[in-house]
């Protein structure tokens, strides 16, 4: 099997008064399919305070296809320990479908006639895979098209259901990026989210890897004073 | 947060010695019983790479699972399997299939899945009723997304019943350690050609966390032996 396999784990830090403190963490895994497929695995755990009064717990298993556009995506959310929800999204040229079960709403299925060109599930290393859709040889700062989430809670804390999200996407440069894990040459983005969320979210700093969007940093300003670094890696 | 992880890394062995796969899992206990596995699965010879995210509630019973599936380095199928009390459903999306619903009646809700990974076959002795004298017990409404012994169709839902045989408590060791475990065995049907058939899983009590899996009569009389494990 020629498949490559990447393993992390991103730690969630926020500064609110100079005492740097972990409030969450992110295990994922990437395969990339010698198909062109790529899988990406992610666990995440948010703790109580920073973001939102509860904390959450997600899985999600996102696939995505040789130009990262979304195949299929699962994602499964506890708020403060409780079950919320739970969700299995499809996506073809044509059509965005959802069937989820969540306690609140029961058993629901969901269609958008729309190709979806990226999805978030609100694990931080999903948040990367928006910038495969930048278009570097077009304007400075890009609206987002045809993008869903599957909440708009900054948290992600939310039942999962096919949710459009707009925004302004900005490439910033090519830049060499310390973190826990190593240094990395990443390209970095700024998402602009002025009215795009229900509760203004601060703007967003992105680093990734060029070649694969890999999650390396992302850094949130205001209420929230965060960053999230990828703080082990492996290969294999 | 009081949710507990426990999380490792099995070897699958050949009845040569080789290491013909591997399985990366994870376990959360949620504050409200929930209990959610993750395996990734990598079987080397008839190259499946499986996803699976499954999860059941404070009585080990099924409550979602996620599967997709490539074989041969190629995609062939992902989808979600839903349980109530009254049925199972699959929601699949598969390259010879199509898009397709799936609803099979359950007289309860399932008492177990069989998605694949070496992890799951495990969860089927939390179906064991250690209160009674029978020895061996056929724990039936067991669902199914593949009838394959590498799991490598569908996902589609089948039916299945599965004879469950408790040996006691035992202390073994593997690449990981030396544990007390609890040894199980499954006396399965016999091959077309009559030889015999067993799978045998020796696991952590009250958690159903793999140790050890061994297999004879089929899957290349295969070994499964944890080799990590961080709690």
């Amino acid at each position: 099997m020629e498949h490559k396999n990447f393993r992390g784990k991103i730690s969630y830090i926020s500064d609110p008064d100079g005492a740097r403190k972990e409030f969450g963490r992110e295990w994922w895994s990437t395969t990339l399919h010698e198909d062109g497929q790529t899988t990406l695995r992610a666990y995440c755990e948010i703790e109580a305070g920073v973001v939102e009064d509860r904390s959450v717990i997600r899985d999600t298993t996102i696939s995505l296809d040789s130009d990262y556009y979304p195949l299929d995506c699962y994602t499964r959310v506890q708020r403060s320990g409780s079950y919320l929800g739970s969700g299995w999204f499809r996506f073809n040229d044509r059509r965005a479908e959802a069937q989820v079960y969540a306690p609140e709403i029961g058993r629901v299925s969901q269609s958008w006639p729309v190709k979806v060109a990226s999805f978030g599930a609100h694990n931080v290393t999903c948040d990367v895979l928006h910038c495969a859709r930048y278009n570097h040889g077009g304007e400075e700062v890009q609206k987002s098209k045809n993008t869903f989430v599957t909440n708009l809670e900054h948290d992600g804390c939310g039942i999962p259901l096919i949710t459009p999200m707009t925004f302004g996407l900005e490439f910033k440069g090519r830049e060499k990026v310390v973190v826990p894990a190593g240094s990395f040459d990443a390209d970095h983005y700024e998402f602009h989210l002025d009215g795009s969320l229900p509760k203004e979210h601060p703007t967003e700093h992105v680093w990734c890897l060029p070649e694969n969007f890999m999650f390396i940093k992302i850094a949130v300003g205001g209420y929230m004073n965060a960053t999230f670094e990828l703080v082990e890696l492996e290969e294999g | 947060m009081n949710h507990k992880n426990i999380r490792g890394k099995i070897l699958y062995i050949g009845d040569d010695g080789n290491e013909r796969g591997r399985e990366w899992f994870s376990f959360t206990h949620n504050d409200d019983g929930h209990k959610t596995l993750r395996a990734v699965c990598e079987i080397d010879d008839t190259e499946v790479v499986r996803e699976v995210t499954y999860t059941m509630n404070e009585f080990w019973k099924p409550l979602d699972c996620f599967n997709r599936l490539h074989v041969e380095g190629k995609f062939l199928g992902t989808g979600w399997v839903w349980f109530s009390e009254t049925h199972a459903e699959c929601e699949v999306y598969n390259t010879t299939l199509g898009r397709v619903s799936q609803s099979m009646p359950t007289a309860h809700r399932a008492n177990s899945l069989v998605v694949h990974p070496l992890t799951c076959d495990v969860l089927h002795c939390a179906a064991y009723d250690h209160n009674t004298d029978q020895k061996i017990q056929y724990i039936d409404e067991i669902v199914s997304t593949s009838p394959l012994p590498n799991g490598a169709s569908g996902p589609f839902l089948s039916k299945t019943q599965l004879p469950i045989e408790y040996v006691g408590r035992e202390t073994i060791t593997v690449r990981a350690g030396t544990f007390d475990v609890d040894h199980y065995v499954f006396p399965l049907k016999p091959n077309p050609d009559g030889s015999k058939r067993m799978e045998q899983c020796w696991c952590l009590p009250d958690q159903y966390v793999l140790v050890k899996v061994s297999v004879h009569g089929f899957l290349k009389n295969s070994t499964y032996e944890l080799c990590e494990i961080e709690i």
